[in-house]
């Protein structure tokens, strides 16, 4: 700059003076400009590095069942790091601790946090849908114009049209899910639940204990003496819990693993069973026989707990009941007493335990009645005849049945089907059955089979023959969760239950015709027998039917539907992409986002305040906010508070009636001009944390703090938790199994024991009355089978896409392949490869190993499409979201009938085939590396 | 408000004192600082979100700025430009190329996404405004890496270098604003103007972005041309 400017400048220079938008300047002594540092070099700036300004506690609130304890560290408004908090008690003198908590994929976040990923404002459609164009708008424009649309919907066609779907992520987040809970039951929105629709729902434990949280802490595994690990990859889902598995072993624990493919977590076993994929239910069968066979079942358990000494009548094979035998309980229907055969007496007995109310919402059973046998010697093996109002019938037991169906089992004959031999399967079967206790630590994808129900039956079987269900190290391990009392309270505080919800499976079958998916993929004679049954139940109202008013707007929170839906296309075809409008409240992009008409960020881990409860760990964790959140994000109470303010004011401004609606044959006034007062009771909840305290003040098992001393905390241990299993009724958990075992109180099942026959006429017709092996499904022409797990880089898709923890794996989507199938392929380690069947195709890298069975490959799962070359992800080759299979619909039957979160269909993912082959490299779009 | 070029006096370290082996050569603090302070603010208000504050009115205020900074010329047109805009349309392009995308924002305008999340990017970045007592507000505590944020942060030190006391403090905030250039704005930038004229070359902000980057380089040149003999390690204590 040259001097003679100067005096054209002055004006210019004169008018100097500090403008910030951002900041300020930092507090200056009185009087003083800020001094001025003296500063030479880059160096200078770090040298307080390691200092910060506060440490939160939080945790990420995701569905991993993790739930560590982190501290969170942060400076100048940002989070820089975290650190497993490590504050976890001693747990006892007799088993390992559980901290410090956490993995890789919770260590980034305080990155991942901050990337490209996340959605930080409101976003409307600036394009076709799926266009990737958007225009970022305000909350006051996105709320406006998504009440408006809930309003012409609401009062035109019902609110039922409208659904509020919600993924783990949102569920386990407990005053996020209580606040979506409270929203639905006043506005009168379907909520699809995701246990079911994503394949979750272990119906098989359900149909057999009448309950599906069976799950103990982490602790109970360090407490067995032999483990099966079946269905589950523990080492790598379950990384900060994998070391009681671990620790076990050194303990003198057998750790068994079962899976086709060799997984990190057998690895580490002491045995590894590679059955051959869909054919778990053989083997575990086989081992029945085993147990059976050779005596090695628990006479005194059986007799006591379950159903084995009941009669059955082996002319209609159903179950002797006394509306059989006198005119009387035919005229009570009394369908519900069931008899014994004592030899004490040499005559039938009604057994205990059964009688009283038979639907487990009558609790009455369980309050007062007993198991205990008394002075009855039941008898377990034989046949006799009984007189009834038919004549008389010759009558056994269920245990003779067992018996006899095991016995079409044999290893010999299984060891063909499974691929593991008869010695292998009898060693196993006697490891198993002569360790107490034993458990079965199992996983979802022992729902995820079309006849995942037999092999859950079959697995509790083998535990409950051993005298292993109900016992501390024993069981089969699928979760538990938080009894919801405190959740459900709040949904429905001062206005009263009105919630719609149903299994995402049957809402799919409903709105994406999934009948014509089963037609192409699997023939016109099981679709038609299928949907027969369908509407059977539906006309029966076992089930509910919210599919009058079709399906026109979807809000997703917390949940990436479009990522796995098993009947993807068909799915996106018919259902998603005829929406007139979605919402997508997410805090990262997804692909269900991706073609959202609106999206509304949320908040992020560290950015709000929360509750996290897992039984895995017998702790309360909060999550805290270290940050505000980003941009324009907020938590999810605030979203739907926000979107029921919109609601309210456009009802009012439009001059908007009340509207009549009618909910499982309930009459409910819903105003929509009153939705923010119902929503916030008048003003009397303010935020999340009013929302918190509400759960954990009305929550059994937890100790009663304020939110702020929780989060000062970070973790509480939570009442009744000495043991590793849940075994107190005030403990925050569910303890039924346990109870009924120690306490002898009846299960909720139809005939109040452990029920392993299923008399329902249709159990019969599918001769399912006793769990026994089905071979899975496929497509003709397509020789392999896709399994799925969950990643260890990832939580579902949240983390997918970190650029470090790609980095670590092949940096884009891969799939497993056997050696043997690549190279009859001309496919080598490296290569793109095409996935495909008649359902469709995806594009992946060849992940040549060895640890693959031939005729399997092997996809885990969590990619989004959007990181695929062509937009297509495994969810297309998919084809299973129409297989709903009869016997999960059976109701008019005691225990069996729609109860949300408990019973009902799965969507599964595993009967189906495909094929790959080598692809050209130039196809479809770069890969994420790129 | 202090003069240069090189100035001696007292031993204390304060005004006046003489840096063994240092000359500010062609840079009249009173009038360099003060308009680079100007157009660093202009340069920040271009590039901030219209969805946070409507920047026109005070780029209106600016025009002809250009005129005074020769390196800063081909920024004025574009503040005419973008000052005579309609906020929608200035809206919509920003959060389109900026803010909003379904893979992320197709061009970020955060230097830490630009440059792939690089460890201690953003940290430095921070522990400058932190050293020379630039505070930011809550609400944007979490981009303090953005084009915009950082571009107000130059603005800073370059009234600080204005309001200097002495040459010593003076040469603090000279070499701050060299150092905070070269290793971030000049070095980002660049490539993140490439990316914009991949996306949106002529776009209006396609060309805000590629006028910034030409006067960021400029400056930087200019500044490094305007500080002779930086100080040895450990030679200047306070």
């Amino acid at each position: 700059m040259k001097a003679n400017r100067r005096v054209l400048l002055q004006g210019l220079a004169a008018s100097i003076a500090l403008t910030t938008r951002y900041g300020s300047v930092a507090a200056a002594p009185a009087g003083k400009a800020p001094p001025a540092p003296a500063y030479r070099r880059f160096e200078d700036l770090l040298r307080n590095k390691w200092t910060w300004d506060r440490v939160t506690h939080g945790t990420h609130g995701t569905n991993c069942a993790g739930t560590c304890a982190f501290n969170v560290y942060v400076r100048n408004g940002i989070v820089w790091r975290e650190e497993q908090q490590g504050m976890y008690a001693p747990s006892g003198e007799d088993v390992p601790d559980y901290g410090p908590r956490g993995c890789q994929k919770g260590l980034r976040h305080a990155k991942y946090m901050y990337g490209p990923q996340r959605i930080l404002y409101p976003m409307k459609r600036a394009g076709e849908r799926g266009s990737g164009r958007w225009e970022r708008v305000s909350w006051e424009e996105a709320t406006t114009a998504i009440a408006d649309k809930f309003l012409d919907l609401a009062t035109t066609a019902g609110p039922e049209c409208i659904t509020y779907g919600s993924g783990t992520q949102m569920s386990v987040k407990l005053a996020s899910f209580a606040s979506l809970f409270r929203f639905a039951n006043i506005t009168g929105v379907t909520v699809p639940e995701f246990y079911s629709g994503v394949g979750d729902l272990p119906t098989g434990v359900y149909m057999t204990l009448g309950q599906v949280y069976t799950g103990d802490t982490m602790a109970a595994v360090f407490k067995s003496r032999c483990v099966l690990v079946w269905m589950s990859n523990p080492a790598v889902t379950r990384i900060p819990d994998a070391h009681f598995f671990w620790e076990a072993r050194y303990n003198g624990t057998r750790v068994i693993a079962i899976s086709p493919e060799f997984t990190p977590t057998a690895l580490h076993s002491n045995h590894w069973v590679n059955v051959k994929p869909g054919t778990d239910t053989a083997l575990a069968m086989a081992m029945v026989d085993v147990i059976l066979e050779e005596k090695l079942y628990d006479i005194p358990y059986i007799s006591e707990q379950t159903d084995m000494p009941l009669l059955v009548r082996l002319d209609t094979r159903e179950f002797l009941r006394e509306e059989d035998l006198t005119i009387v309980g035919k005229l009570a229907v009394r369908e519900n007493v069931y008899f014994m055969w004592d030899e004490a007496t040499g005559a039938p007995v009604q057994a205990p335990g059964t009688g009283l109310a038979e639907k487990p919402v009558g609790r009455d059973r369980r309050r007062f009645d007993s198991l205990a046998l008394g002075a009855i010697k039941p008898a377990l093996e034989g046949t006799w005849k009984v007189r009834t109002l038919d004549g008389d019938v010759e009558v056994t037991t269920v245990f003779e049945l067992l018996k006899q169906r095991a016995a079409a089992h044999r290893p010999e004959a299984m060891a063909a089907v499974t691929g593991v031999s008869a010695s292998v399967i009898r060693k196993t079967a006697r490891m198993f059955a002569t360790a107490k206790p034993a458990m079965i630590y199992t996983g979802y994808s022992a729902c995820k089979w079309q006849h995942g129900d037999l092999l859950q039956r079959a697995m509790l079987l083998m535990l409950s023959l051993t005298g292993n269900v109900g016992n501390e190290g024993g069981g089969i391990q699928f979760a538990n969760a938080p009894k919801l009392r405190g959740v459900s309270g709040f949904g429905t505080a001062d206005i009263g239950p009105a919630l719609r919800m149903i299994s995402s499976t049957t809402w799919d079958y409903d709105h994406a015709d999934l009948k014509e998916l089963n037609r192409k993929m699997y023939g016109d004679e099981l679709a038609d027998t299928y949907d027969k049954y369908y509407k059977e139940s539906i006309r029966e109202d076992w089930f509910p039917d919210y599919s009058g008013a079709g399906w026109r707007m979807a809000i997703f929170a917390g949940e990436n539907a479009a990522n796995w839906r098993a009947g993807s296309k068909q799915w996106r075809k018919e259902g998603f992409d005829k929406l007139e409008m979605i919402v997508v409240l997410a805090p990262d992009m997804g692909s269900t986002a991706h073609h959202a008409d609106y999206i509304l960020p949320i908040a992020h881990h560290y950015e709000r305040a929360d509750l996290m409860l897992q039984a895995r760990i017998p702790y309360l964790q909060v999550l805290d906010v270290a940050v505000p959140p980003l941009g324009e994000c907020v938590d999810d109470w605030t979203a739907n508070e926000r979107l029921a303010a919109a609601i309210s004011r456009r009802a009012r401004e439009r001059g908007l009636s009340a509207i009549h609606d009618e909910v499982d044959g309930r009459s409910v006034r819903r105003d929509y001009a009153l939705t923010h007062d119902y929503y916030t009771m008048e003003g009397r909840i303010r935020s999340v944390k009013d929302v918190a305290q509400f759960i954990i003040n009305t929550t059994p098992g937890i100790p009663k703090v304020s939110f702020a001393e929780l989060a000062a905390k970070g973790i509480i241990r939570v009442d009744n938790s000495g043991s590793a299993a849940w075994e107190f009724k005030d403990s925050p958990y569910h303890n039924d199994i346990v109870e009924s075992v120690r306490e002898k109180k009846p299960y909720e099942t139809f005939t109040g024991r452990q029920q392993f026959y299923i008399d329902h006429e249709w159990f019969i017709k599918f001769d399912e009355a006793l769990p026994a092996h089905r071979a899975p499904l496929g497509n003709k022409g397509f020789p392999l089978r896709m399994l799925m797990g969950h990643a260890r880089h990832s939580i579902h898709s949240m983390w997918r896409d970190d650029p470090l923890l790609l980095s670590l794996q092949r940096g884009e989507p891969d799939v497993y392949v056997n050696p043997s199938d690549a190279s009859a392929r001309g496919v080598v380690d490296g290569d793109l490869i095409r996935i495909f069947n008649p359902a469709g195709e995806f594009y992946a890298q060849a992940h040549v190993s060895s640890g693959m069975q031939p005729g399997m490959i092997f996809s885990y799962h969590g990619w989004d499409p959007l990181q695929y070359r062509t937009g297509e992800n495994f969810s297309s080759v998919v084809c299973t979201a129409g297989l709903i299979k009869p016997t999960t619909m059976a109701g008019d039957y005691g225990h069996l009938g729609y109860r949300a979160l408990a019973f009902a269909p799965n969507q599964t993912y595993r009967d189906f085939t495909c094929n790959f082959d080598k692809a050209d490299p130039a196809t479809g779009r770069r890969s994420t590396a790129a | 408000m202090t003069t240069t070029p090189a100035v001696s006096g007292g031993d204390d370290g304060g005004p006046g004192r003489q840096l063994p082996g240092r000359a500010v050569r062609d840079r009249q603090v009173e009038d360099t600082a003060a308009l680079r302070c100007l157009c660093y603010a202009a340069c920040s208000e271009l590039v901030a979100s219209p969805h946070d504050v409507d920047p026109r009115p005070a780029l209106r205020g600016r025009i002809g700025l250009g005129e005074a900074v020769p390196h800063a010329r081909g920024l004025d047109p574009l503040l005419a430009e973008v000052a005579a805009a309609e906020l929608a349309h200035l809206r919509a392009e920003y959060s389109g190329l900026f803010e909003v995308g379904s893979q992320g924002p197709p061009a970020p305008i955060r230097e830490d996404l630009q440059t792939g999340q690089r460890a201690g990017t953003r940290e430095e970045v921070v522990r400058f405004y932190e050293y020379f007592g630039y505070v930011l507000d809550e609400k944007f505590a979490w981009q303090p890496d953005h084009l915009s944020v950082e571009l107000e942060f130059m603005h800073y030190l370059c009234y600080r270098e204005a309001e200097a006391a002495s040459a010593a403090d003076a040469l603090s905030f000279q070499l701050a604003q060299a150092d905070f250039t070269g290793r971030h704005l000049a070095g980002w930038v660049p490539q993140f103007s490439e990316n914009v004229a991949r996306i949106a070359a002529g776009s209006l902000y396609g060309r805000v972005i590629a006028a910034l980057c030409d006067f960021i380089v400029a400056d930087h040149e200019w500044q490094l041309a305007t500080i002779v003999d930086a100080p040895a390690r450990g030679e200047v204590e306070r």
